[in-house]
């Protein structure tokens, strides 16, 4: 991946909405951005603040948590509580010198191939808008 | 084996009551007329009223009736006749070709990719001739229509393990059966007798069913609420319920599910699309079942959904790919008023599958009004129909939600094992 | 923590298909350089007989301690391979499924270079996490064959006549000295038309006799210990306390209807009654002449009290047409808002009431009737919604249709045994189509306790609960992870670091499962996870400052070391 120019980017998806999209967006061949790779899931709720940091510090360039719509969540919404949680995270990572931005949060919408896959390009977009070296 | 049981229908009543019989140690035959199980439920987007999707709660249910020892799916199957003896049935089983051998299919698609080359290679349109099967339904093997085949060996040639096979015969088993579950569900009722709806006269007036799959995330639009006539975004959205129920001309009965979908509908459609208003014509809003008085709360707080408490006398078409007029009487104001909008769904009735009919008759089980599946009142403890050791359950007797199809699959299951039992034992 | 030593690679080229898009060769390599792995072999068809068979030859042959399989997407085959090599000796878990399929090739089908780099990733980040994962052993529970029904009215009865018919043992547990519940006060029952009493004497015929069910009336239940397979419910009452142990425990303690105090004049003018009051009185064959007014929706569907009882319009339609066809001089009129009547059955119960000259009048929820009279009841005034008309009907009597509420027991037992209930107490369902599970195993609900149904639907769900406790507890024993997220989707609960836990209990307080408690250990509290209850989401462990709680699917060490290998 030296050199290249596609953001690099860490998707933490659940196996249950996500899973199912990135699937789907592979059976209809759909064509996603080259640069990301996806952890699967229980639960988007297993998703620690640190892990979040550790993918930053090794120079990921964004991080996507993808989970089931926030009323959906087999585990007794525990995704509820992964978004509070999360969305915390997001005022460390201002001090910490990341642009918010680089982190992601997607409930419920990526569960089809189209949708999957604009999820993704979306990211991927944002990310390249954003300077790149601008990290702690 | 005696000591089977055979269950007609693969849907979620089908599903719940194999997977109970199986759990009490009763093989199962699982016989279902399509190539993949799952039945209606798998062809909603969203379930009332979680909003969960509807896939997600039946997929570990199909998981565990994909791998289960003691379940024999018959996938792409039809009842060819019955015959009883010694207080048993011996059911004959038809296995219909799908001409792709499920034992070496991996589900590849490169079947399905280069039907497509060719087809848009010779300009034809339509559906494809393979059925791909998605990644949550069992049996993951892809299956040919053969009715839209041009048996062309395209496919034959990509496929890498040789799966394909056009001469593949038409196979009868022959099984013996203990007990038997009514789980064929239903179909949507037809609304082309409903003149005042001009249904089929604008594209714009659609059927529940047809909305519910076309502003479906995985539909046409992806998602977004459009128009069918000019692709424009639909903004004033018109529901229309008991289109053809509760009505005397039609179907005198109640279609039980309509008013939840609707509101399921609108709530989604709005969720969609920010500049979406929708109006709910209702006669009796049914919101009577666990959590549904709050999902039409949901509806209300939005600001969008406004319901109405009228039957719409006439449907309007005004020019071709024009808008819609709707004309009814608001029984509040009593006085007669016009809507203009831009889509009408309506909520088209609920009869019992086509299939229910030849197996009510293959068994000698008598239907009750409305042509369901009858459950005689002196049998009120059980599931039972006239005939003893056949049970029906889900929306082959009656209008039924998921869930409530499900527990009526649960007892039913019961009752089988129950029959089963005294078989064994006499 | 130890890490897997004697790794087994294979990479399944799809029919050769994948190896258009990345190169396995390449692969290859990469699965050869991990520390660890000690071979790895490529095939075609992975899931295919000669496939499973390859794989069977393999691993005996070579007796790895964990596989790592790159192929098609695990949702495909992974629960296959997984039950296949648990059956050639290994762990189940002990398999790791990496996704260059769908996620990967078919995704960059345009881009072999990408594919082939990520393929490599995704194979490095699968090996990350087997290598450091770690089981800890899966517990193994006795099931007792036996079930506990709190409530005898008619789902409690069914319920327990069902389950001793799949021969379980059965304690059927009530609080009065009668079995019945409200069943012994309805007359007749919808839509059929039977006699409640006629359906509670055959109800009773399947338990009295039944060797295998016991009785315990005039007792309640004081407590509730154990797990399921092993609950151990105290009782008390009749001589003294005792404690039943049971496989599985079924509630159907019911419901009742409010009492309508303070509404419509119920309790000030003599004449007004609640609809249970006139089913005694139609029990008792007293003189129903006249004329009734019935009012729904007394004290349902406004602010306080939003849901709808379901019954209430079947029951008034019912004895409404009743007391029509009885009395033929009588006039009856039915107040309604909506006429929740849905479905076949009930709608034909709705036009024969029609037919049988019950008179609608619908009313809107701003303009509720008025009920007026001195000392006894006179009229009614109620503005006719549909005509606009404000109508005073001159009465006899009027008859409230209240919604059920739910037994107030319900919380008590809800916090014995860790049930979740809703805003108005009824006991929740475990998920949407599982509608009479709870959030415990081994607890079920049926009936009017989870939420308003008739008398026939009660029966039902108790028949359904009896399926799926006869299918709970048929084996001898069961493991913990079969209860994970749902029945056959293997769930694997969160682990404790004893040592590592300071006792914070923030785990405790943010578990959505209530699946986490505090036990001794070493002079302090710490955190203790119930197998049977946890679903294995993760919310503790991301809580935990220490680390000392972990998600067995995704431990710290297992996540970080994929971040590290991801981009490599």
């Amino acid at each position: 991946m030296r050199g290249s120019m596609e953001p690099k980017v860490l998707i933490f998806a659940c196996d249950w909405c996500p899973g199912l999209g990135s699937d789907r967006a592979g059976q209809d061949r759909l064509s996603l951005p080259s640069g990301f790779r996806l952890v699967r899931l229980d639960c988007a709720a297993q998703v620690s603040g640190e892990w979040v940091i550790k993918a930053f510090s090794e120079g990921i360039d964004g991080v996507m948590v993808m989970g089931c719509h926030l009323d959906a969540c087999r585990h007794q919404g525990a995704n509820h509580r992964a978004h509070k949680k999360l969305e915390t995270l997001r005022w460390l990572l201002d001090g910490l010198r990341i642009e918010p931005e680089r982190l992601c949060l997607s409930w419920g919408m990526g569960r089809e191939a189209l949708p999957f896959q604009a999820e993704v390009q979306k990211f991927v977009s944002t990310l390249k808008l954003l300077k790149t070296g601008e990290k702690a | 084996m005696t000591g089977s049981a055979l269950i007609i229908g693969g849907g979620v009543a089908g599903i719940r009551a194999s997977l109970d019989l199986a759990g009490m140690g009763i093989p199962v035959h699982l016989m279902e007329r399509e190539p993949f199980l799952g039945g209606r439920l798998l062809q909603l987007d969203r379930l009332y009223p979680t909003d969960h999707c509807a896939w997600c709660p039946v997929w570990p249910l199909l998981r565990q009736v994909g791998s289960h020892p003691l379940i024999t799916i018959h996938s792409s199957s039809e009842v060819h006749s019955i015959q009883e003896e010694a207080g048993a049935y011996q059911a004959t089983i038809v296995h219909l070709p799908t001409y792709i051998r499920g034992e070496r299919c991996t589900g590849c698609g490169e079947c399905l990719w280069a039907c497509a080359k060719k087809s848009t290679v010779a300009g034809r349109e339509g559906p494809l001739p393979i059925l791909r099967p998605n990644s949550y339904v069992i049996p993951k093997v892809f299956a040919i229509n053969r009715n839209l085949c041009g048996e062309c060996p395209g496919c034959q040639e990509e496929c890498p393990f040789g799966a394909i096979d056009f001469k593949m015969p038409q196979e009868t088993r022959l099984l013996k059966i203990g007990a038997v579950i009514l789980a064929s569900g239903f179909d949507p009722g037809r609304l082309e007798g409903l003149e005042e709806y001009s249904y089929g006269a604008h594209p714009d007036i659609i059927s529940a069913m047809d909305f519910e799959a076309w502003i479906a995330e995985s539909g046409p639009n992806a998602g977004q609420v459009l128009r069918r006539s000019d692709g424009q975004k639909v903004e004033r959205l018109a529901f229309v319920l008991c289109a053809g129920s509760r009505d005397r001309r039609f179907h005198e009965y109640c279609s039980g599910v309509c008013c939840m979908y609707a509101v399921k509908e609108a709530l989604w459609a709005c969720q969609r699309s920010r500049d979406l208003w929708a109006t709910i014509f209702f006669t009796d809003l049914r919101a009577c079942g666990k959590g549904f008085q709050e999902y039409v709360q949901l509806a209300e707080e939005t600001g969008r959904i406004q319901f109405i408490r009228s039957r719409p006398g006439r449907i309007q078409p005004m020019g071709e790919n024009g808008a819609l007029r709707v004309l009814y009487e608001d029984t509040t104001q009593r006085n007669t008023r016009e809507m203009i909008v831009d889509m009408v769904v309506l909520a088209q009735p609920i009869i019992p599958a086509a299939g229910s009919e030849n197996f009510a008759s293959l068994f000698g089980v008598d239907r009750g009004r409305e042509r369901f599946i009858l459950l005689p009142d002196d049998k009120f403890l059980s599931p039972a129909t006239s005939q003893s050791r056949v049970l029906a359950c889900g929306c082959c007797q009656g209008p039924a939600d998921a869930v409530q199809s499900v527990i009526s699959a649960s007892a039913a299951a019961l009752r089988a094992a129950e029959i089963l039992a005294q078989r064994r034992a006499a | 923590m130890s890490l897997k030593e004697r790794i087994g690679a294979f990479l399944c080229t799809c029919g050769k298909t994948l190896g258009r898009s990345l190169s396995i060769e390449d692969l290859k390599s990469q699965a050869l350089r991990l520390p660890g792995v000690f071979f790895c072999q490529v095939h075609d068809a992975l899931c295919q007989e000669d496939g499973q068979a390859f794989l069977k030859e393999q691993i005996q042959s070579f007796h790895p301690d964990g596989v790592l399989l790159a192929g098609c997407s695990p949702r495909g085959h992974g629960a296959l391979f997984q039950r296949l090599i648990s059956q050639w000796g290994l762990d189940g878990e002990a398999l790791e499924v990496v996704d260059i399929r769908e996620g990967c090739a078919w995704v960059h089908a345009d881009n072999p270079d990408v594919a082939s780099a990520k393929a490599q990733n995704l194979l490095r980040m699968g090996w990350a996490k087997l290598s450091r994962k770690e089981l800890s052993r899966d517990a193994s529970i006795p099931l007792l064959k036996s079930a506990l029904v709190v409530g005898s009215g008619p789902a409690g009865m069914a319920a327990a006549s069902a389950m001793a018919g799949q021969g379980l043992r059965v304690y059927l547990v009530e609080k009065d000295g009668t079995m019945g519940g409200w069943l012994r006060r309805l007359s007749f029952l919808y839509p059929s038309g039977d006699e409640g009493a006629n359906i509670l004497q055959r109800l009773k015929q399947e338990i009295e006799p039944s060797l295998l069910i016991t009785v315990f009336l005039e007792h309640e239940i004081a407590g509730a210990r154990g797990y399921v397979g092993n609950f151990q419910v105290h009782l008390r009452g009749g001589e003294g306390p005792k404690t039943i142990r049971a496989g599985a425990v079924v509630l159907a303690t019911g419901a009742q209807p409010l009492v309508p105090q303070g509404l419509f004049n119920y309790g000030e003018l003599k004449g007004v009654m609640a609809q249970e009051e006139l089913e005694s009185q139609l029990l008792r064959g007293q003189n129903l002449g006249g004329t009734t007014a019935f009012i729904q929706c007394a004290g349902s569907r406004i602010p306080q009290r939003p849901y709808c009882s379901s019954i209430c319009c079947p029951v008034a339609l019912k004895n409404a047409r009743l007391i029509r066809l009885r009395w033929p001089q009588s006039r009856v009129f039915l107040l309604y808002r909506d006429m929740m009547a849905p479905g076949v059955d009930l709608e034909h119960l709705y036009h024969q009431a029609m037919d049988a000259g019950v008179r609608f009048l619908r009313y809107s929820p701003e303009h509720p009737p008025l009920v007026e009279g001195m000392d006894c009841v006179q009229r009614v005034k109620v503005l006719d919604s549909l005509s606009g008309r404000e109508t005073a009907l001159e009465i006899d009597r009027v008859v409230l249709s209240t919604p059920l509420l739910a037994n107030p027991q319900n919380a008590e037992l809800a916090g014995m045994l860790s049930l979740l209930t809703d805003d108005y107490g009824f006991f929740c369902d475990r998920n949407l189509l599982e509608p009479n599970r709870t959030v415990t195993p081994g607890v079920y609900v049926c009936g009017t306790s989870r939420w308003p149904c008739s008398v026939q639907e009660a029966i039902l769900q108790g028949q359904a609960v009896a399926a799926s406790v006869a299918a709970l507890l048929r084996a001898q024993r069961a493991k913990a992870s079969d209860f994970g997220v749902l029945d056959g989707v293997k769930g694997w609960p969160a682990v404790v670091n004893e040592s590592a836990c300071s006792g914070c209990g923030n785990c405790f307080q943010a578990c959505p499962m209530k699946a986490i408690g505090l036990q001794p250990f070493d002079g302090r509290r710490v955190a203790r996870v119930n197998k049977v209850r946890c679903t294995g989401c993760g919310t503790c462990a991301t809580l935990c400052s220490g680390g000392a709680i972990q998600t067995q699917s995704l431990s710290d060490s297992m996540a970080i070391k994929m971040i590290q290998e991801a981009f490599k």
